[in-house]
Formats: structure tokens, sequence, C-alpha cells
């Protein structure tokens, strides 16, 4: 027998190995594409939970300016100080997707509560009809927000776990999924 | 060597030796001011009512997110470069030091035209170098070089308090508030999503020529049947089941015929 004579393998391990091989492959690749679609799902309610938030939201975006305006009325001689709240305004204004316009509203809703602060230490602010009507009205678009509000962020929490759990991992980092961030409850 | 000489060189060593101290000439040129709260306007720059709006600015501010945020204006820095005078005032008041809450610095010398925002050297993040300059640039400068004063410091203050709010939004790294559209990001998926499709067919493909060939001494219609339902299944998930199982089906059954023309049982 001659050792040196060319090895011809029989096609049963060419074959053998083709479906074992198409067998992983297939697996990783169904696999990566079903996690994808999972969490291009999660991530698509979450975002749709914010559009019917964005649409309930506009009445208190729109009060903001209303209620910078009745602040700078009261207290013209240091006007700039509330331009701090207008400012986050134009940030949700300009803000492009879902995620940009969430941060926005949350850092709009900080400048609020700090600008509420303001106003209860002045006196001669609180003490303002004006001032007060529109206070009254943002209160009322915040009992109005409490649903829309939880809603989102049970999506997002959803959305969010699913991004921790180890065999999701790897595949939300291929593909670049970022942790959604939660509406601070007003 | 007389008493005297020892004398003399015992005074000019130790001269030496403090003029050496990173501090000494600081402390000889700058005097620094005891704090007079979080506005602190030694170059008399703002009006009372102002100052004190700022104060309960600031105030409320280290009530609600415990940072410090300071104002400080010098009329003149005495040549020293702000960060150092920034340093120095930071460790004489006590802010922002190692386990305080962050101290952050507004800082203006009239004569020396400075105009700076310096964070303190304590655990907390500091804040980033390009969101300073674009605060200082776009906020502050216009307002300084028509000599209003209050307007400059109070939209740096509005931008360091958005800023402190939330340092990780993605929209203070642009101060106008826009973000780009991340093209890159939904290109790369769409690039990674073909390519995972098409080594799904191809495997797909490879899986089904394995499954001819070992199968080819069985009837040629179970395993066309087992694909398309695979193909089915598969398919249902992306609701196209039925047009899945047929392509499954078709192909099988055409990897059947190629293969069992080339290879007898």
């Amino acid at each position: 027998m001659n050792s040196n004579a060319p090895i011809h393998h029989q096609p049963q391990v060419w074959f053998g190995l083709l479906g074992l091989v198409s067998l992983l492959a297939g697996g990783f690749s169904f696999w990566s594409l079903a996690t994808y679609t999972h969490l291009d799902h999660l991530k698509t309610s979450s975002e749709q939970a914010w559009e019917e938030l964005q649409t309930q939201y506009e009445p208190r975006f729109d009060l903001i300016p209303v209620y910078a305006d009745s602040l700078k009325t009261v207290y013209a001689s240091e006007r700039e100080i509330f331009d701090y709240v207008a400012e986050t305004r134009q940030n949700y204004a300009l803000a492009g997707g879902a995620e940009a316009r969430v941060q926005a509203v949350n850092l709009l809703e900080t400048a609020l509560d700090r600008t509420q602060t303001m106003v209860e230490m002045y006196p001669a602010l609180s003490a303002s009809a004006s001032v007060q009507a529109v206070t009254t009205e943002l209160a009322t678009t915040q009992q109005d927000l409490e649903q829309p509000i939880a809603n989102y962020n049970t999506s997002v929490e959803r959305y969010n776990h699913q991004l921790t759990v180890s065999w999701i991992t790897p595949i939300a980092e291929l593909f670049g999924f970022e942790p959604a961030t939660r509406m601070e409850s007003l | 060597m007389t008493t005297l000489t020892r004398a003399l060189t015992l005074v000019l060593l130790t001269g030496c030796l403090v003029s050496w101290s990173p501090n000494w000439h600081l402390a000889q040129a700058l005097t620094v001011p005891p704090t007079t709260g979080y506005v602190n306007d030694f170059a008399d720059l703002l009006e009372p009512s102002a100052e004190e709006t700022l104060e309960t600015q600031l105030n409320a501010t280290a009530e609600k997110s415990g940072a410090e945020v300071r104002v400080v204006t010098l009329q003149s820095l005495e040549g020293e470069p702000p960060a150092e005078v920034a340093r120095q005032l930071f460790q004489e008041w006590q802010i922002g030091q190692k386990d305080q809450p962050i101290g952050v610095m507004l800082l203006v010398g009239v004569d020396d035209q400075a105009l700076e925002i310096i964070t303190s050297q304590g655990d907390q993040p500091a804040l980033a170098e390009n969101f300073k300059q674009t605060v200082i640039q776009q906020k502050i400068a216009p307002s300084f070089n028509s000599t209003d004063y209050r307007a400059g410091i109070q939209a740096g203050i509005n931008s360091i308090l958005l800023y402190l709010d939330n340092p990780d939004s993605i929209l203070i790294s642009n101060i106008d508030g826009t973000s780009a559209p991340a093209f890159e990001t939904v290109f790369s998926r769409f690039v990674l999503v073909l390519g995972l499709y098409t080594v799904l067919a191809a495997s797909v493909v490879g899986v089904a020529s394995a499954v001819a060939y070992f199968g080819r001494s069985l009837p040629i219609w179970p395993a066309s049947v087992v694909a398309a339902g695979l193909g089915f299944a598969l398919g249902w998930l992306s609701q196209v089941g039925l047009l899945a199982a047929l392509v499954f089906g078709l192909l099988q059954l055409g990897l059947e015929y190629v293969i069992r023309s080339r290879f007898s049982s």
C-alpha cells in the first residue's frame, strides 16, 4: 500500500461537514435575527407609548411660555432668570427622536420644578393672579399625564430589562441597542 | 563666618524656600477674600437685585441637587491663571473638596478680561470642556461684549444648571439641543441584518444539501415536506409562513433531484 497516495475524501465527509457547519451558522444567525426582532419590537412599543404621551404632553408644553411670561411680567427687573425654563423648552422643540425628546422633557420638568421653588421664595410672584392661574393649569395637565407616563415607563422597563438578560446582551450590543430613558414623574 | 553673615544667609535661604512654594506667589499677589455666598461680586458688576436673584437660584440648586455653583467676579486676577485663582478660592472656601458635592465656579476677571468656568477637584465628574467653551462663547461673551454683565452671567448660570441637571443628556453635547440623526447606526444595523439573512439562507441550502445527500436512499417527498413545514414555522415569525413553506419545500425538492442525479445511493 502506497502511503504517499493522495487522500480522496468520501463525499459523505464533505456533506457531513457542510451539514454541521450550516447547522451551526444557521442556528447562530436565526438566534441573532430572532433576538433582534424581539428587541426591535420592544423598542418600537416604547416609542409608540412615547408618541401617545407626547400628544398628551403638548398642552403642558404650550403652557411653559405663558408661565415664563407671567413670571417675567411680575419680576421684570430680573427676567433673564426665567430664560432657564424657556431654554429647556427650546431644547424639547429642537430634539429629534423619541430618546432625545424624553431627555428634553426630563430637563424641562426639572427646570420647571426649580422655577416653582423660586416662585415659592418670592411672595410677589406666588401672590400674582396670573402666575397662580397658570400654576393651576399646570397642575391639571400634571394629573392628566400620570397614566400615560406610567404606561411609557412600563414599556421602557420591559425593554431595558431585556437588554440586561445574559443571552440577549451580546446581540443587543452587536446591533447597538441602547437603554431607553425613563420619564421622571412630574 | 560671623553671626551677621549667618543671619543674612538664613534670611536669604528662607526667602528662596518660601518663594519656591507654589502658593506663595498667589498668596502674595491675590488676597483671598471671604466668601459672601453663592454670588461673590467683588468687582461690583451686578445690581443688588440681580445678586439677590442669582443667590436665590443657586441656593435652590444647592438644596435640590447639592451642587455648589458660585459666581465670582474680581477686578483683577493679578496676572494669575484663572484656574489657579479658582483652585485657591475652592480651597480657602472649602467648596467641592474630596467627598464633597461638586463645586462649579463662573469666574470673571474684569481687568484681565478673563472668563472661565471651573469645576472643583472633588470626586464628581467635571463639566465637559467643549461644553464650557460653548457656554462661554455662545451664552456669556455676547452679553459681556455689550457690557451687559448681568445677562451674560445669568445665561451662563442657566446653561450650567441645565448641564448639572442631566450631564448624560445627549442634548447637552450640543448646546442648541439638536441631535444628529444616527445614520451610521441605522446603516450598520441594516448591513448586519442583511448579512445574517444571507448566512441564514446559505445555511438552509447547506443543511438541505446534506439532508438530500444522506437521505437519497429514501423516497423524495418526506424531506421536502419536512422542509416546507420548517419553512412555515420560521416564516410564521415574520408573517410570511406560506411563502417560506413554498420556498423551503421547492428548494429541498430541487436539491433532492440534483444530488440524486450526481450521487447514486
